[in-house]
């Protein structure tokens, strides 16, 4: 009897050490130094906090402008937090830091830099180096200080999550005017906007080519709503596809050489492939007698997502790019519309706009996973998402207040770069380094 | 005339072979006949019951929240020029704390009394003594260490470079308050800024919200505590 409520006990008492070790952060002795010391273990989380301090040497007004723009670089990045200048105890002049100063501030990095006529040097430090910067760049003041503040922000990010930075990309979309719609390109900021249609008709849906070069969009300047591709800075459009009936919402291949469309040309909106040079029709994708719409074709090439309400509402489905029967999504609600791949290798993330009561909003869903993310909230009625081109975050057109750019992580609010009336919003590629 | 029992057993038995008959017959005749009007399988007419089960409500995902982070106050530096810097009048005399003049006191070099195999009660835990590190096995589970490390809040941003594993300690006083904290294993990457951090913060928390150290755990104040900072995979 004793004997069995002894082994109870050396059962019990095993079971808790188990326990106890599984447990993260767990308190215990620490074996390899005779159980001295106590083990703290906490997962890597949160925004990596930055100071960019406004260099007070050197040309003060260029000095200002670059504070300021990477400031919202790095807060829009995905991956940091921007300290409040207001709390910097370091005031040393030039390229050099406090690092302690820094230190008690809560910085764990901070960027120096020096404007002078000739050059912008720039310096990255991280607190654990003290005063050795981790990062070093000087660029010759030639052009856009901005376009230079973009470059060292990109070397930045890459610095840090191996990812190449999107500060310097651009962002297209459809700006409402009274009984007209233009095709607008700007910095993915919100600075140096432009139009592209250049023609008083309506102009929807535009779509960056891969190369950054072009923009296809649907103009409706020959009464039919017909596909044109343009240059990217806005020169003469060429009509590309001009079928009977709807001639829309244009998805480039990866290639460059084809285009994802709808057409209605058989009376039914079906999803085509056609070419990007002529508008033939290369494959002709769906064939349903519902309504299939909004093709956008994957980072990888093999699928195209889409949408459809033929089984009821609107909803997102996936369908080889070679041919093949298209597979519903999206299962949250009874209307999603407007998908958009993240460009992110290996991965199989779609965002798309959901009405959620009596708006909409944006959020993102992993097919593998089935795992959705919500991006925006509470923050007025959010549609057509667009991935930047790391997919750290996403673009997108709030009703009535313009273009926002919000983390895909669904952390954080969004944040506006455009004020005014405006949808089909299109992160355009990667800039040159 | 009367029956013998013999003749009485043989009425009796076919009484109730009468009876049986009466009752089986007309019943198997019913059962048959009713099986004589079942239709073949081909003319029956299938209906399709199901049970209706309420659809389950999709219920649409929840945009993360945040915890605000707590607001980070400057230390260390006084922005009036003509104002004194704060003293921090819970701050040990360090003088007291880390004399380097040799200890006279031979009493703590004696021995318990042979004689007494019960030993005497510890009445003093004894002076902190910077050379000496951390304790044993009561760490085990103890509540009040958890709720120490707990306070430690070593959170590296997701982002943090490095893999390194820090390891730095405090000095408790038996109030619970932290008096001085030192990095025994410094290294040169984001871990390090974490748990300097980590440290600092729980530094700050624990002088403003002491909670005393347990009895049973008041030798921790006589050595330095020690941390060893780690990144959960």
């Amino acid at each position: 009897m004793l004997q069995i409520q002894r082994h109870k006990v050396t059962i019990l008492v095993a079971l808790m050490v188990g326990v106890l070790a599984a447990v993260p952060g767990a308190t215990r002795a620490d074996p390899e130094s005779n159980g001295t010391v106590l083990e703290v273990s906490g997962p890597k989380k949160g925004a990596y906090p930055i100071a960019v301090p406004t260099a007070s040497d050197g040309d003060t007004a260029a000095a200002k402008e670059i504070a300021t723009v990477a400031s919202f670089d790095l807060s829009v990045a995905g991956v940091f937090k921007v300290l409040d200048p207001a709390s910097f105890l370091d005031k040393t002049l030039g390229l050099d830091i406090d690092p302690q100063k820094w230190k008690d501030v809560g910085a764990y990095g901070v960027v120096k830099y020096k404007a002078t006529a000739d050059t912008i040097e720039f310096r990255l430090y991280e607190m654990s180096k003290g005063t050795t910067p981790s990062l070093t760049k000087s660029y010759p003041r030639k052009g856009d200080t901005r376009a230079i503040v973009h470059r060292w922000c990109n070397e930045v990010v890459k610095y840090y999550t191996g990812e190449a930075g999107f500060f310097g990309s651009k962002i297209a979309f459809t700006a409402k005017g009274k009984g007209t719609s233009a095709i607008y390109a700007m910095d993915f900021d919100g600075a140096n906007a432009y139009s592209v249609s250049k023609n008083s008709s309506t102009n929807i849906l535009p779509a960056w080519s891969p190369s950054g070069g072009q923009i296809a969009y649907t103009s409706f300047m020959r009464e039919n709503p017909d596909l044109y591709v343009a240059p990217a800075g806005g020169g003469r459009p060429t009509k590309v596809s001009s079928q009977k009936g709807m001639n829309t919402g244009a998805s480039w291949s990866p290639d460059g050489s084809k285009l994802a469309v709808t057409l209605s040309k058989d009376g039914n909106a079906e999803i085509y492939i056609i070419s990007a040079s002529d508008g033939s029709i290369v494959k002709r994708l769906t064939n349903d007698k519902a309504i299939d719409t909004s093709p956008a074709w994957s980072p990888d090439g093999g699928t195209i997502a889409f949408v459809s309400d033929r089984n009821g509402g609107p909803q997102i489905f996936v369908v080889p790019a070679g041919g093949g029967s298209a597979k519903q999504v999206s299962t949250n609600g009874s209307y999603n519309t407007t998908p958009a791949w993240s460009p992110k290798s290996g991965k199989h993330v779609i965002a798309y706009t959901t009405r959620d009561g009596g708006t909409y909003d944006i959020v993102t869903l992993d097919i593998d996973s089935k795992t959705m993310t919500r991006i925006t909230q509470n923050e007025g009625s959010n549609e057509e998402p667009s991935f930047s081109p790391n997919g750290r975050a996403i673009a997108f057109a709030r009703a009535g207040q313009g273009v926002f750019i919000a983390n895909a992580d669904g952390t954080g609010k969004a944040v506006k770069v455009w004020s005014g009336s405006a949808t089909g919003v299109d992160w355009g590629p990667a800039p040159s380094p | 005339m009367s029956m013998n029992e013999g003749q009485m057993h043989v009425v009796s038995i076919v009484g109730a072979v009468a009876i049986f008959a009466a009752l089986s017959v007309p019943t198997l005749w019913l059962t048959n006949a009713a099986d004589a009007h079942q239709p073949e399988l081909r003319d029956v007419t299938v209906i399709e019951a199901s049970i209706a089960v309420r659809k389950q409500k999709v219920v649409q995902p929840q945009k993360q929240v945040r915890t605000p982070d707590a607001p980070v106050k400057p230390t260390g530096v006084n922005h009036d020029d003509k104002k004194d810097p704060p003293v921090d009048p819970k701050k040990p005399d360090e003088k007291s704390q880390h004399d380097d003049k040799p200890n006279t006191d031979i009493n703590r070099f004696q021995h318990g009394d042979p004689d007494d195999p019960a030993g005497k009660p510890v009445t003093t835990v004894g002076d902190f003594n910077g050379s000496e590190k951390g304790f044993g096995d009561v760490t085990k589970g103890d509540p009040w260490l958890g709720q120490l490390n707990a306070d430690l809040r070593f959170t590296p941003p997701e982002i943090a470079k490095g893999d390194s594993v820090p390891v730095g300690c405090i000095h408790l006083t038996a109030d619970g308050k932290i008096v001085d904290t030192k990095f025994d294993v410094k290294t040169d990457d984001d871990l390090q800024t974490a748990a300097e951090a980590a440290l600092d913060g729980l530094k700050k928390l624990r002088n403003d919200h002491p909670v005393p150290v347990p009895d049973h755990l008041l030798p921790l104040t006589t050595k330095w505590l020690c941390f060893k900072f780690s990144v959960t995979k």
